[in-house]
């Protein structure tokens, strides 16, 4: 085979229990998003354009709605000969940590033989070309280089934070520090020169402390080596959906209108895989404010600043607003649906009022019955 | 499980589209927000059967037709054991016959008949610019049951407008009695819909026997067969519409919001599949006003859209006002712009502040640009 430059390994193995109920069916990757995609849909693209087309996308918690959704990649445009979107389960042992998974896929990576891997997560929102940060990887000759972000100060304690000098190479890696000395925070997008994964992979497997984590583990020995470790700032739209909240709010910014966050783009454009369903319709007494509207839907009621997925029936006299609803939702005349997340299939009726002005959000998941 | 073959006719020199079929095929007139005719005929031949052998007609301007189709994957047509080809045909036109099915269109496309597998017993004809969610399954079930050699698709007191070269039946008892052609105005029949069911074997000998005569219409010959044959007919329940000229096309667009109509073509276990594409849902922006209307997934609606069709990647900029029109994918309204009674065909642009109006009876089209 060809050698190839660089392949991805995408983590999608997450059981996203911080997203509640949102995750009983389905791995969080393969979680809806604004309306029409899953949350794995922006990883995905970002490799199609950033032509890396071979992907090993590793499942492992409640795996087969994703199987069944990425298929061979064909809806990435990853399909090409010999490469492609490959779903990765384990196969001997579960996978223990983000690094153990890619440790039990060696042999897959091998195969290609590349000479960078790309580690990403699948259940970050985010647009973005990977390719320059290969090429910088290329021109320092990096051994690995970290994608990071500047966040705001009072929030490192959140992160993985990576102190630099001046040309970005990475001195110091604090793992949630109390008191950070730089706000460069790790996104968990790592590009790796494969001979140096490799290597360190075998080591950190045959390390009995290890918890096998890329960001707890892996780093830290490469920096007490002395490997080459470079940051990589990226500036645009990135979001962690890994809450409830942060959910929420990353769906909420798809209704401004940003350039880091466009789904209207050409450029980096987000693909998914589409499913045949017929233009929605809008009814007489219907009112549409600021919204994400998928197709199949009905709508003859009032939504404002809400995402809408597929074949969702709001009626007339039935109130949406700030909320986002996944696909087959119905809503009956008279029903109120104020800052919440309805799950799939639900059914909300017409004396229900679901969800609250202030405070928390409301996760709706029905009467007990989908 | 039984193998039908299926051919999608083409009748251009049959219509009066002007300016739609100027740069396209019959075949591929947008219709519906996302959908393009042939989609009905096709779906409706795949609703049919499992093993289905597809030939569509082409015609001069063909390339549109095999950019929407491709290998027929979005309609489940491109696994090893199904087959869809785009025939070549419409030579009939260019040398000035004129016919209602074209034998000429067959004769030039033996070899698809000839290489159908044994077990195809049934050879479906279906017109093109025939609207309407058919379920054939329903009406083979009928042919077979009468022992029928033939059964002509009708539509019983058809209420649109009826052409010259239309053809219509004098039906008893379900039986087809006689064809009456346009020009015999002052008989009494029912539209036939360009569309039947013959067997394999009787339409091999009609194609020998016109190919010895001469003869250039398949309607004439299933005329001759009257006699020796059971032809029996079978009337569409439901909504059809026949696309035959541009009031047919405007007609039919502003029935699809009626919402009978749209549940009935749209909302059945029988789906109308089309051609998938990576679109974001529908972008309502903070000055859009929408009320009764079809929209698309990747249109962006910033204005005022009332009775109208809102297509694919079609954009209506803020202070935009739209009413009874269709708006086909690509085209653009600027803000100010009015746009009534109209069909804006793909790509079209309507500059700011600019009036474009006309009456129901006679909407204006606005030409595609490339």
């Amino acid at each position: 085979m060809k050698k190839t430059d660089a392949i991805a390994m995408l983590l999608a193995g997450g059981q996203g229990t911080r997203l509640e109920d949102l995750t009983q069916h389905n791995a969080k990757p393969g979680v809806m998003f604004g309306g029409k995609y899953r949350i794995i849909d922006f990883s995905l693209s970002n490799c199609f354009h950033s032509e890396i087309y071979t992907v090993g996308v590793m499942t492992q918690y409640r795996p087969l709605l994703l199987n069944r959704y990425i298929s061979n990649g064909n809806a990435w445009a990853l399909d090409k000969v010999n490469q492609g979107a490959y779903i990765l389960p384990p196969y001997s042992d579960w996978y223990r940590g983000t690094a153990d998974a890619v440790y039990q896929n060696f042999e897959f990576i091998d195969m290609y033989d590349p000479e960078y891997v790309v580690i990403l997560s699948g259940d970050h929102i985010y647009q973005m070309n990977y390719r320059p940060m290969i090429q910088e990887a290329r021109e320092k000759d990096a051994d690995l280089m970290i994608c990071v972000r500047r966040v705001p100060w009072e929030e490192t304690f959140r992160f993985g934070i990576m102190n630099t000098d001046a040309d970005f190479k990475i001195t110091e890696f604090q793992e949630k520090p109390k008191e950070a000395k730089s706000n460069l925070a790790s996104m968990g997008i790592y590009v790796f020169k494969w001979s140096v994964l490799k290597e360190a992979l075998e080591k950190d497997h045959q390390n009995p402390e290890s918890t096998k984590d890329f960001g707890h583990d892996v780093i830290p020995t490469l920096l007490e080596e002395g490997k080459k470790l470079y940051a990589y700032t990226f500036d645009g739209y990135w979001r962690d959906v890994g809450t409830v909240e942060s959910y929420y709010q990353a769906n909420m910014d798809l209704l401004d209108t940003r350039d880091d966050l466009d789904l209207t783009s050409e450029r980096l454009r987000v693909f998914s895989n589409n499913e045949n369903r017929d233009p929605h319709f809008v009814g007489e007494k219907s009112s549409i404010y600021n919204s994400l509207i998928a197709d199949g839907c009905y709508i003859n009621g009032r939504v404002s600043r809400s995402v809408l997925a597929h074949d969702v029936v709001v009626e007339e006299g039935a109130v949406i607003e700030d909320a986002i609803i996944f696909g087959n939702v119905t809503v009956k005349s008279g029903a109120i649906i104020r800052r919440a997340i309805v799950a799939d299939d639900v059914t909300v009726l017409s004396n229900e009022s679901v969800g609250t002005k202030d405070g928390k959000i409301t996760l709706h998941v029905g009467g007990g019955q989908s | 499980m039984k193998k039908i073959a299926g051919v999608i006719i083409n009748s251009s020199n049959q219509l009066d589209l002007d300016a739609l079929v100027r740069h396209r095929s019959i075949h591929t007139i947008p219709i519906g927000g996302k959908y393009r005719l042939i989609d009905f005929p096709l779906s409706n031949l795949v609703n049919m059967a499992q093993d289905l052998y597809v030939g569509v007609i082409g015609s001069y301007n063909y390339r549109s037709v095999v950019d929407h189709l491709k290998q027929g994957q979005d309609w489940n047509l491109s696994r090893k054991s199904n087959d869809l080809l785009i025939l070549q045909g419409d030579r009939s036109a260019k040398i000035g016959q004129v016919s209602r099915i074209s034998i000429q269109d067959f004769v030039d496309n033996r070899e698809f008949f000839n290489k159908l597998s044994d077990d195809v017993e049934y050879i479906v004809l279906s017109g093109t610019n025939v609207v309407s969610n058919i379920d054939l399954k329903d009406i083979l079930a009928k042919h077979e049951a009468d022992k029928a050699d033939i059964t002509l698709l009708y539509k019983k007191d058809y209420d649109g407008e009826i052409q010259n070269k239309e053809v219509r039946l004098v039906i008893e008892n379900q039986d087809v009695k006689e064809i009456i052609y346009g020009n015999e105005k002052n008989k009494k029949g029912e539209l036939f819909i360009d569309s039947l069911i013959i067997n394999r074997q009787l339409f091999m000998d009609i194609l020998d026997e016109a190919e010895k005569r001469g003869l250039v219409d398949f309607v004439e010959l299933v005329d001759q067969c009257l006699g020796d044959c059971r032809v029996r007919a079978y009337n569409v329940p439901g909504y059809v519409k026949i696309i035959n000229s541009i009031q047919a096309y405007f007609e039919c667009s502003m029935d699809l919001l009626k919402c009978e109509v749209n549940q009935e073509l749209f909302k059945q276990t029988r789906k109308v599949y089309t051609k998938a594409k990576d679109n974001h849902p529908t972008v309502y922006g903070k000055h859009a006003h929408v009320r009764k209307a079809l929209v698309a997934s990747g249109a962006i609606v910033n204005g005022t859209v009332e009775d109208s069709i809102v297509f694919r990647n079609a954009t209506i900029h803020e202070g935009a006002k739209i009413k009874n029109s269709v708006i086909m994918q690509g085209a653009v309204v600027e803000p100010e712009a009015v746009v009534v009674n109209a069909i804006l065909d793909k790509n079209a642009v309507v500059k700011r502040g600019e009036f474009i109006t006309s009456t129901t009876k006679e909407p204006i089209l606005i030409q595609k640009r490339a």
